[in-house]
C-alpha cells in the first residue's frame, strides 16, 4: 500500500506547524518527494531536514499563500526540481476569534485572503501543470465546521464552508472537461491538537480552547495519505457529518441554540485573554510545531453517549416533521 | 479514449512541436537528423541532442518536440547508427565528440547546447572539453560508466539494462519505431559490440574536470545503470555542476519521461538568456 506513494511528488502548505507538519512527515515516511512550503524560512527548513532524514528529497520553499505570484512561483520551483507534481495540498489555515460586530474587518479578510484564496491560489499554480501531465490529486482542507456555523468564529466557519464549495466546483469543471485523472478531494477534521487556536487572532477578551473532543494531527495525516493513494470526493476525522445534517434537518432551531449555547461554554477557558491578530499578519513561531498542546487523545469516533443523543434527536425530529406536516401528508398518501 | 464533441474542452498545454528530417554531408559521410521547424526560436542557442549506445534521434523524439517550442533543436544520428552513413572504422568516444563540433559547424551553428543520454554524456563531455568555445551549457542525463562501483564489465552492464527495461514501460508503440532490437540491427551487431568496448574504456571522469560550460546532471530516481553516488560524484567534478533527481524516472528519461526532463532543464537553459539580458 505504502509503494503506491514512493516517489510521488507533493506540495504542501502549512507544512511548518499542525496538520501540514504532520502531513509532511507521512509523506517523507513513504518515501514522497515534498516540496514544503510556509511563511517562516527557518521552520520550514528544520522540517525540511527532518523529512530528509526520513529518506525523502525535500525542498523548503518561503511562501505566504497570500500571494498569487508567490504561489505560483512555489510550484514553478516543484516543477523544476522534481519535474512534475502529483498532489497538491492545500492547508495553509489561520482563525480569528471575535463577534462578527467587533472583529476588525481587515483581520476578516485576511482570513478569508488566507483561508480560500490562498486555496484558489494554490489550484490556480497546479492545474495547469496537472493538465499538461494528465494526472494529478488537489486535496483541500477544510473543517467539520464547513456543515455548521459557530458564533465568535464567522470568518473561519465561512472560509472553510467556502472551500467546500471551491472543492466541489472545481471537481464539476473537471469533469465536464473530461479530465478524469485529475482528483479534487476535500477533508473534514473536528478539533484538531494544533498551534490553530492560540495562533489565531482574539477579541473576545477570552482565552480560547478547542472544542472538545479533540483528535491528533496524525489522524488527519493519515485520511490525507489515504486520499493521496486512493482519491475520494470527502474524507472526515472525527464527526462523522450524516448525523449533523440529519439533527440539523429535523430540529434546525434546538441544533442551533444548543450548538450556540456549546461553543461559547467549551471553546473558551475562564481566563482573560488580550486583544491580538495573532499570526493573521506575521508567522508566530521560528520553530515548527506539531501539536498545540490541548491533548488530543486517538479517539475512534463519537462517544456513544452523545451518538445515541443526536440520534434520538433525528429519530424526534423526524416524527415532530411528520406530525407538523400531516395535513399535506394525508393528501398526498389519499391521492 | 473517446472524445465527445459535446464536452467543452481546455486544451491540454501541449508543448509539443514538429521536427523536420534533414540531410548533410560532412567529409563525405551522410548524415540524417531530426531537426525542428519553428520559426520564432532563432535567436535561442541550439540543443543538440547526444544519442547513446546502438541508438539514434529516433528515441530523442519526445524531449526533441517538448523543446521545440522554446528552442531549435537538432537530433543527429551519430557516424555508423541510424540512417546516417557507415565509416568503416567504428568511432571512438573522443571521435564523435569531433563530429558534434564539426557537423554543428558545418551546418552553420556556432554555440550550441549538448544534451545527452547515457553514453551520449560520455560524448558530450569529450565534446565541451575539446571544443570549449563552441559548446555554452551541458545536460548529462543519466551519464555512464558509473565507477562508483566496482563491477562494470558486460554481464553487469546487461543485466542492469534489462533491469532498466523493467522500469520503463514499452516503447514499441513509439513512431518512429525507437527499440534497441530495431536500431542496433541498422547499426550492426559488430558496429554496437565495438562502441560498447570503447564506451567501457572512455572515462568521463577524465573529461569533466575539464569542462567550465554549466552543466545540468539530471539523474532518474530509479534508474539501476547510473547510481545516486555516481551522480553525486561527477557533479562534483564539474566547476559549474549541478545534479536535479527526479523521482521515480528510470535511465531513459529523453524517451520515457520527457515532459520532465524538459520541465527540469527549461530553466537552466533560459538562465543563459536572462543572464545576458542583464
Amino acid at each position: 500500500m505504502g509503494q503506491k506513494l514512493r516517489d510521488s511528488v507533493v506540495v504542501v502548505t502549512g507544512a511548518a506547524s499542525g496538520i501540514g507538519l504532520a502531513t509532511a512527515f507521512a509523506f517523507a515516511r513513504r518515501g514522497a518527494a515534498l516540496a514544503l512550503a510556509g511563511r517562516q524560512p527557518e521552520a520550514l527548513e528544520a522540517v525540511a531536514t527532518d523529512c530528509r532524514q526520513a529518506g525523502a528529497q525535500a525542498i523548503a520553499v518561503p511562501t505566504d499563500v497570500v500571494e498569487e505570484e508567490a504561489v505560483a512561483k512555489l510550484a514553478r520551483r516543484a516543477v523544476e526540481q522534481y519535474g512534475r507534481i502529483d498532489v497538491w495540498v492545500n492547508n495553509a489555515a489561520v482563525t480569528a476569534f471575535g463577534g462578527i460586530e467587533e472583529l476588525p474587518t481587515n483581520d476578516f479578510r485576511r482570513v478569508m485572503d488566507t483561508n480560500l484564496f490562498g486555496y484558489l491560489h494554490g489550484v490556480r499554480a497546479a492545474l495547469p501543470i496537472m493538465r499538461e501531465q494528465g494526472s494529478g490529486i488537489i486535496i483541500n482542507v477544510s473543517s467539520g465546521v464547513a456543515f455548521i456555523t459557530q458564533p465568535y468564529t464567522a470568518a473561519y466557519v465561512a472560509s472553510k464552508h467556502a472551500i467546500r464549495a471551491l472543492s466541489g466546483c472545481l471537481r464539476m469543471e473537471l469533469m465536464l472537461d473530461g479530465a478524469r485523472d485529475i482528483h479534487v478531494c476535500t477533508v473534514y477534521p473536528a478539533s484538531i491538537d494544533t498551534p490553530l487556536f492560540q495562533r489565531g487572532a482574539n477579541y473576545t477578551g477570552r482565552a480560547v480552547q478547542p472544542m472538545p473532543p479533540v483528535y491528533e494531527p496524525e489522524q488527519v495525516a493519515d485520511a490525507i495519505i489515504g486520499l493521496a493513494e486512493s482519491p475520494r470526493r470527502e474524507a472526515y476525522v472525527g464527526m462523522p457529518k450524516e448525523m449533523v445534517l440529519l439533527a440539523e434537518a429535523a430540529v434546525p432551531d434546538l441544533m442551533e441554540r444548543k450548538l450556540a449555547q456549546r461553543v461559547d461554554q467549551k471553546h473558551f477557558r475562564d481566563r482573560p485573554a488580550e486583544r491580538s491578530d495573532g499570526s493573521l499578519y506575521e508567522p508566530a513561531s521560528r520553530q515548527p510545531e506539531l501539536r498545540g498542546g490541548w491533548g488530543g487523545a486517538p479517539h475512534r469516533g463519537p462517544k456513544i453517549v452523545g451518538a445515541s443523543l443526536l440520534a434520538g434527536l433525528a429519530l424526534g425530529g423526524a416524527a415532530l416533521l411528520t406530525y407538523r406536516n400531516r395535513d399535506q401528508l394525508r393528501r398526498l398518501t389519499r391521492g | 479514449m473517446t472524445t465527445n464533441a459535446s464536452i467543452r474542452r481546455l486544451p491540454l498545454q501541449d508543448r509539443r512541436g514538429s521536427l523536420t528530417r534533414h540531410w548533410s554531408a560532412l567529409g563525405g559521410l551522410l548524415v540524417h537528423a531530426r531537426v525542428s521547424t519553428a520559426r520564432k526560436t532563432r535567436n535561442r542557442i541550439p540543443v543538440v541532442l547526444v544519442h547513446g549506445l546502438g541508438m539514434s534521434s529516433n528515441y530523442m523524439t519526445p524531449i526533441a518536440r517538448r523543446l521545440v517550442t522554446d528552442f531549435p533543436v537538432y537530433a543527429p544520428d551519430q557516424p555508423g547508427f541510424g540512417a546516417s552513413g557507415k565509416p568503416d572504422a567504428v568511432l571512438t568516444v573522443p571521435e564523435l565528440g569531433d563530429f558534434l563540433a564539426d557537423w554543428t559547424r558545418t551546418i552553420g551553428l556556432e554555440r550550441i547546447v549538448l544534451l545527452g543520454n547515457s553514453l551520449g554524456c560520455q560524448i558530450a563531455a569529450a565534446c565541451a572539453a575539446r571544443h570549449p568555445t563552441q559548446v555554452d551549457r551541458l545536460v548529462l542525463q543519466g551519464p555512464t560508466v558509473d565507477r562508483s562501483r566496482s563491477e562494470h564489465t558486460l554481464p553487469t552492464i546487461l543485466v542492469r539494462w534489462l533491469l532498466n527495461a523493467t522500469r520503463e514501460p514499452s516503447s514499441l508503440r513509439a513512431v518512429p519505431p525507437a527499440t534497441p532490437t530495431f536500431e542496433y540491427g541498422r547499426a550492426g551487431l559488430g558496429r554496437v559490440i565495438r562502441t560498447t568496448k570503447l564506451m567501457l574504456e572512455d572515462r568521463i571522469e577524465a573529461s569533466l574536470p575539464r569542462v567550465s560550460a554549466p552543466t545540468l546532471v539530471v539523474r532518474g530516481g530509479r534508474d539501476p545503470i547510473a547510481s545516486q553516488k555516481w551522480a553525486e560524484q561527477i557533479t562534483r567534478l564539474l566547476k559549474n555542476g549541478r545534479l536535479v533527481i527526479v523521482p521515480g524516472a528510470a535511465h531513459t528519461m529523453n524517451h520515457h519521461a520527457a515532459l520532465e526532463l524538459a520541465r527540469v532543464v527549461r530553466p537552466f537553459l533560459l538562465e543563459r538568456h536572462r543572464n545576458q539580458t542583464q
